[in-house]
């Protein structure tokens, strides 16, 4: 990923860096200087710069990944591949064998149940593989969930509390949107309890070297509460045995205590500078949010909006956006927006066009995180106002063929991660998973953006296809500049960390449809081999 | 023993219109009855009398007073607060919404163990309404505000002169028609509070509807071959949940029957009039389509009409 040298067949490291990328006989100058040894465990592989996802949740993924999944799409987990089950039958064979499984007495969790796949749910349903182990089957989108008789039992909700209009269906077992808050609340000591969360976020460290990575971007330390998770994520993501660093971007209002405004958030963020360890990295960066999420269609779409007529949400006013907004740009931070929708990234924009007028920066770093849908227009503002793009090209791949038929229409829908105009438009743009929205692979991201294929294997909008260079800019060096960490990783070359992604094949040279199916053969974190035994 | 549920008054209204500024009048005034909770967004701009507060908890967010009130912080979310709150003497929560939350939504939110939503006042800037109400970001947001009000609380009444609400709202949204206009007070009216505290009469809420669903879609099956009774009810029972509401007439070795089914509640009535036999699903328009499901599930004996993934859409459910 540096255009100077695009190819090499030889990298000199030495203290976790990089001395010099070429061929082995233009090194003799520094082999000759200084004792070494020659290491030709890789010579058969190819070694890219370490990937890197520039916005996942660690504290999200630590709740998630200790369950089960059924899922309709493939999941590739460290502790194995989960297959794609996709009918009702398949789903409930699936609930049985987990069932059979799992050590008697423990509670079951289960995650991806969607009804397009999997039919319809209910308590009877999940009843019939046990009345007696406490079972919670999770929608795919985390809205709404499923309990049987046990699990209500254990979570001491009685039908008597449950008044019309609440979104619980006490007799279904079912919690869906805001009735997902009692839910949620009563399961909190099964989800949320300390040894529970560290074993989670084990977990995501095993998923995060799985995918390949060697650096990640926490895109809103403080989703939960604040303190525990700085605490749970300094004890376990850093140390010898972890394989990658962690940008740590605070959540812009959680960072925020009692009767503290929004202009004492830029010196509160600073100070969490001094936390910093090795691996564990705030900056001067901070997340706000814009728009509702994309996957419950909650983002916020200029005209002709949903299909159905209903709107989406801002998640604060745009006048508290802006006081916030206006608060970390004149104090020099380097502002991460949360934007879905084209009205969100409108909005995003004509606020980003205000700080410019008020005080003009160069190499401000600003970025729209998501980038769920855009108009062409809205790339050259972009461009215009040195922002850069962070996108989660996964909706393309799970939600283009649904939200044709029924949330914005074909043309749109097949419109979505408008990727290869911000490249032609010379816009910094990386690709990001949102793990746990989905997988925390860079290599599907590229895939996904290489092929623009949807689950339903529809090709939507070739003209904004990527090349499998642009993908693969865009899961290194591209998404470096977006966590601030160019200078030290995302491309090879001398005085750069010595961060490797090692593969079987080329994914510039190789089949585009096989990206996603490279096998990862090990990482190298700062100089230091980490195999994948898989 | 069946604990009595509270009440909850929640003040909704876009930022900048006065929601603040009414429960530090409601505060100063010491007007509020005794065991009232009020939750509001942040203390920052929450002016408490030093002599009012009796106590405040550890971690600052719950502040006693003296003439038996609470003021709480709304922490990350509403169900969290409500939890924290459900332990304190209290019997009645006045709740100051965030500048963004649409009334019905909130009112659903509100139905959670213990209390119930019983009013909804929205605060309108008198001043700067109609400018906000065009506003290309939230012009939509501010009219539903106030199109899902019970009552309407009139600010900066001095500085404005006076206020009307426009005829006609843009109905560029389905679910913007069809709302009785709610009940107008001045913020300076002496009675609000009291009408506040108060429950409403000829609300625009339909109590038992999700009504945070801002519009209903609807499939419909016409019948082909009659169904017997005892199969009719079990199907009616094991719908797909998100269906809402079912009617329509279905024909029976026993006759037509009239079928109306709102949530769990199903009646089977012997039908007086001829009609086509076939039934209406209604649903809410962000969930699932339940059609395929219905398909498959009735297939014996009805069918889907017309293109079901273009489902039927309804501005309103009645």
């Amino acid at each position: 990923m540096n255009p100077s040298m695009p190819a090499a067949d030889a990298i000199l490291v030495g203290d976790g860096r990089i001395i010099e990328v070429g061929h082995e006989d233009k090194m003799q100058p520094w082999l000759d200087a200084h004792p070494h040894t020659v290491d030709r465990q890789f010579s058969e592989k190819v070694i890219c710069p370490g990937f890197i996802d520039p916005h996942l949740h660690p504290t999200m993924a630590a709740v998630l990944l200790p369950m089960e999944f059924i899922t309709a799409m493939r999941w590739k987990l460290p502790w194995g591949i989960v297959e794609p089950t996709t009918t009702a039958e398949q789903f409930d064979q699936r609930m049985v064998a987990l069932h059979a499984q799992k050590e008697p007495d423990a509670p079951l969790f289960i995650w991806g149940y969607h009804q397009l796949w999997h039919g319809p749910m209910g308590k009877q349903r999940i009843n019939n593989v046990s009345s007696e182990r406490p079972m919670v089957v999770w929608h795919r989108s985390f809205h709404e969930l499923y309990m049987n008789d046990a699990a209500l039992k254990m979570t001491e909700i009685n039908e008597q509390d449950i008044k019309p209009g609440a979104q619980v269906d006490f007799s279904n077992g079912h919690f869906y949107e805001n009735g997902l808050g009692l839910a949620i609340n009563r399961l909190n000591p099964w989800l949320l309890a300390p040894d529970k969360y560290a074993a989670g976020l084990q977990r995501l460290k095993q998923v995060v070297q799985h995918g390949g990575h060697t650096s990640i971007g926490d895109l809103a330390t403080g989703l939960f509460d604040f303190e525990s998770e700085a605490n749970a994520l300094a004890s376990i993501l850093d140390g010898d045995d972890v394989p990658f660093r962690t940008r740590l971007v605070a959540h812009g209002t959680a960072i925020l205590k009692g009767s503290q405004s929004i202009e004492d958030g830029p010196a509160l963020a600073m100070q969490l500078i001094e936390r910093n360890s090795h691996r564990l990295k705030f900056g001067k960066h901070i997340k706000l949010f814009c728009d509702g999420a994309f996957f419950s269609q909650l983002s916020q779409l200029m005209e002709p909006g949903y299909i159905d007529g209903h709107q989406g949400e801002w998640l604060m006013p745009p006048e508290i956006l802006e006081q916030n907004m206006r608060a970390y740009w004149h104090a020099g931070f380097q502002i991460h927006v949360h934007a879905c929708g084209d009205l969100g990234i409108e909005l995003t924009l004509d606020l980003l066009e205000k700080m410019q007028a008020e005080k003009p920066r160069f190499n401000h770093g600003f970025t729209i995180e998501h980038f769920g849908f855009s108009t062409p227009e809205q790339i050259k503002r972009i461009k215009a106002l040195g922002a850069q793009v962070s996108a989660n090209v996964y909706y393309l791949h799970e939600l283009s063929d649904i939200y044709s038929r029924e949330g914005i229409g074909y043309e749109r829908a097949s419109q979505m991660s408008r990727l290869a105009s911000c490249f032609t438009n010379d816009i910094n743009t990386a690709l990001h998973s949102d793990f746990t929205m989905a997988p925390a692979e860079p290599l599907n991201s590229a895939w996904v953006a290489v092929n623009r294929i949807n689950h339903a294997g529809e090709v939507m909008c070739a003209q904004e296809c990527l090349t499998a260079q642009q993908a693969l800019e865009a899961i290194t060096i591209n998404a470096a500049h977006v966590l601030g960490m160019a200078a030290d990783t995302g491309s090879l070359r001398a005085g750069k960390y010595a961060d490797f992604t090692i593969l079987d094949e080329d994914p510039l040279t190789c089949d585009a449809m096989r990206i996603r199916d490279l096998r990862i053969h090990a990482t190298v974190f700062e100089g230091k081999v980490f195999p994948l035994d898989s | 023993m069946k604990q009595r549920l509270i009440p909850i008054t929640i003040i909704s209204g876009y930022l900048g219109s006065g929601k603040t500024t009414f429960i530090n009048r409601l505060l100063a005034a010491d007007v509020l009855p005794s065991k009232v909770a009020v939750l509001v967004n942040d203390f920052g701009d929450i002016n408490i009398d030093a002599k009012l507060i009796a106590q405040i908890s550890d971690d600052g967010s719950v502040v006693s007073l003296t003439n038996g009130c609470v003021c709480c912080t709304l922490q990350d979310d509403l169900a969290n607060t409500f939890e924290r709150i459900s332990s304190l003497a209290i019997d009645h929560v006045l709740l100051e919404a965030s500048g963004v939350a649409l009334p019905n939504k909130l009112r659903t939110q509100c139905h959670y163990p213990g209390y119930f939503p019983q009013h909804c006042a929205v605060t309108v800037d008198a001043e700067n309404y109609h400018k906000k109400r065009q506003d290309k970001y939230v012009g939509n947001l501010v009219q539903q505000q106030v199109l899902q009000a019970d009552t309407l609380i009139i600010t900066k009444l001095d500085l404005a002169g006076s206020f009307e609400l426009p005829d006609s709202h843009d109905p560029g949204r389905p679910n913007s028609t069809d709302l009785s206009p709610a009940k107008q007070y001045s913020v300076t009216d002496p009675q609000l509070i009291y009408h506040l505290l108060e429950p409403v009469k000829g609300l625009n809420y339909k109590p038992g509807s999700s009504s945070d669903m801002a519009s209903f879609s609807s499939c419909t099956l016409e019948q082909h071959r009659p169904i017997d009774i005892q199969e009719l009810s079990d199907l009616l029972a094991t719908v797909p949940a998100q269906i809402e509401r079912i009617k329509g007439f279905v024909d029976t070795p026993t006759g037509l029957q009239l079928i109306q089914k709102v949530g769990k509640r199903c009646s089977i009535v012997p039908a007086d009039a001829a009609q086509n036999p076939g039934l209406v699903f209604i649903y809410p328009s962000q969930a699932a389509n339940p059609a395929e499901v219905l398909q498959v599930n009735w297939k014996p004996w009805m069918t889907l009409r017309g293109n079901h993934l273009h489902s039927a859409h309804h501005p309103e459910q009645s």
